[in-house]
């Protein structure tokens, strides 16, 4: 991982605006361009600054190994990315993840905040969904 | 390398780990190329946007010069007139072939002229073109340039969410966990507690009884003794 170049850095600063004044989170900067962002009720997301977009997203958990989980797991996926207002579940080297990704250029402050309660929320009822499947 | 080119390479999906870098450098590159190909299609626009103004300024010269040789042909032919008129037929016959020989001036200078127009038009029609194409390769390396972002996001979310040891899942799985002990634990205060009430209530039963005893005792002991 290279680090943060300077424009990274200036609209990390534009990020960090946003979040100071965001109710009911707390936040880490775990470096210059990448926020670890805490909701109220403790699920948690990973927000990396780049040139050009500003990317949510968080690991829910290991696709499972067995098929028949698998085609319930994608079938609750898909559902759950039809409710989905903002971002998408998605998998990513067999695991599954929620992202959103939004551009950097004209980005409004009540869309980042809406993106975020939202993959905060989409997080836990994802991990809540999941857990029933793989029980 | 052509935008389609580097385009194409950025949809490219590789299962082995070294494709995978590999496209990763070559998305890092698709940036910068197609950032190169920009400045050099700017360039390009810019000369040909020079070109035009060059054609115009020569079509504007031919245009003056043809101009001002009608202007000549047309003083000619009126002083050939006016001297026909005025019997002088040798001079109006000069005025007359004057006018003539700057007439294939002036069809030579239009060929001249209708080449330059043609020119300007072709000219024009390259730079729409490239205009366009100019357009089209910005919007392209936004695209490319997002797509690259996005992949750089993944790669990030990918270690940081290992490096932090806990997925969502995990969390909740946690979060549930303790909301259970935390439950168990009430619970189990809440037994102890009835469990201790009820002893309370025995005792005081117990206690009462005898408490009614002794008084029934002291009463009898009282009715009993001399006044």
């Amino acid at each position: 991982m290279s680090g943060p170049s300077a424009i990274e850095m200036e609209n990390a600063g534009k990020i960090l605006d946003v979040l100071c004044s965001m109710e009911g989170i707390s936040y880490t900067n775990i470096r210059g361009d990448i926020f670890n962002i805490v909701g109220p009720e403790g699920s948690s997301c990973i927000l990396d600054v780049e040139e050009t977009l500003v990317c949510i997203g968080a690991e829910i958990c290991d696709i499972p190994l067995e098929v028949s989980q698998q085609a319930k797991l994608f079938r609750c996926l898909l559902d759950l990315n039809n409710e989905a207002i903002h971002g998408k579940f998605a998998i990513n080297n067999g695991k599954i993840f929620f992202k959103e990704n939004l551009e950097i250029e004209n980005l409004d402050a009540n869309e980042l905040e809406a993106a975020i309660g939202w993959t905060l929320a989409m997080v836990l009822k994802g991990a809540e969904k999941i857990s029933d499947i793989l029980e | 390398m052509g935008f389609l080119n580097l385009f194409k390479n950025i949809g490219r999906s590789a299962s082995a780990e070294a494709q995978k870098k590999a496209d990763a450098i070559e998305d890092t590159n698709a940036v910068e190329f197609g950032k190169q190909d920009l400045a050099q299609m700017n360039a390009d626009l810019r000369l040909i946007k020079g070109n035009i103004g060059s054609v115009k300024g020569e079509i504007a010269i031919l245009e003056d010069k043809v101009k001002d040789l009608k202007s000549a042909v047309a003083k000619h032919d009126a002083d050939a007139i006016a001297l026909s008129d005025a019997g002088q037929n040798e001079l109006a016959e000069q005025h007359a072939n004057k006018a003539a020989t700057i007439e294939q001036q002036i069809s030579s200078l239009e060929i001249a002229l209708n080449t330059q127009r043609e020119v300007l038009e072709g000219q024009i029609k390259n730079k729409n073109e490239l205009q366009m194409s100019l357009d089209q390769a910005g919007a392209d390396l936004v695209t490319i340039r997002a797509m690259t972002d996005a992949a750089k996001a993944n790669e990030t979310l990918a270690k940081v969410s290992t490096s932090s040891g806990t997925s969502a899942l995990a969390a909740f799985k946690e979060r549930q966990e303790s909301a259970k002990k935390r439950l168990i634990k009430s619970q189990a205060l809440k037994e102890e507690g009835s469990a201790d009430s009820s002893l309370d209530a025995a005792t005081a039963a117990a206690l009462g009884n005898s408490t009614a005893k002794n008084r029934l005792a002291q009463l009898k002991a009282k009715a009993a003794k001399p006044e």
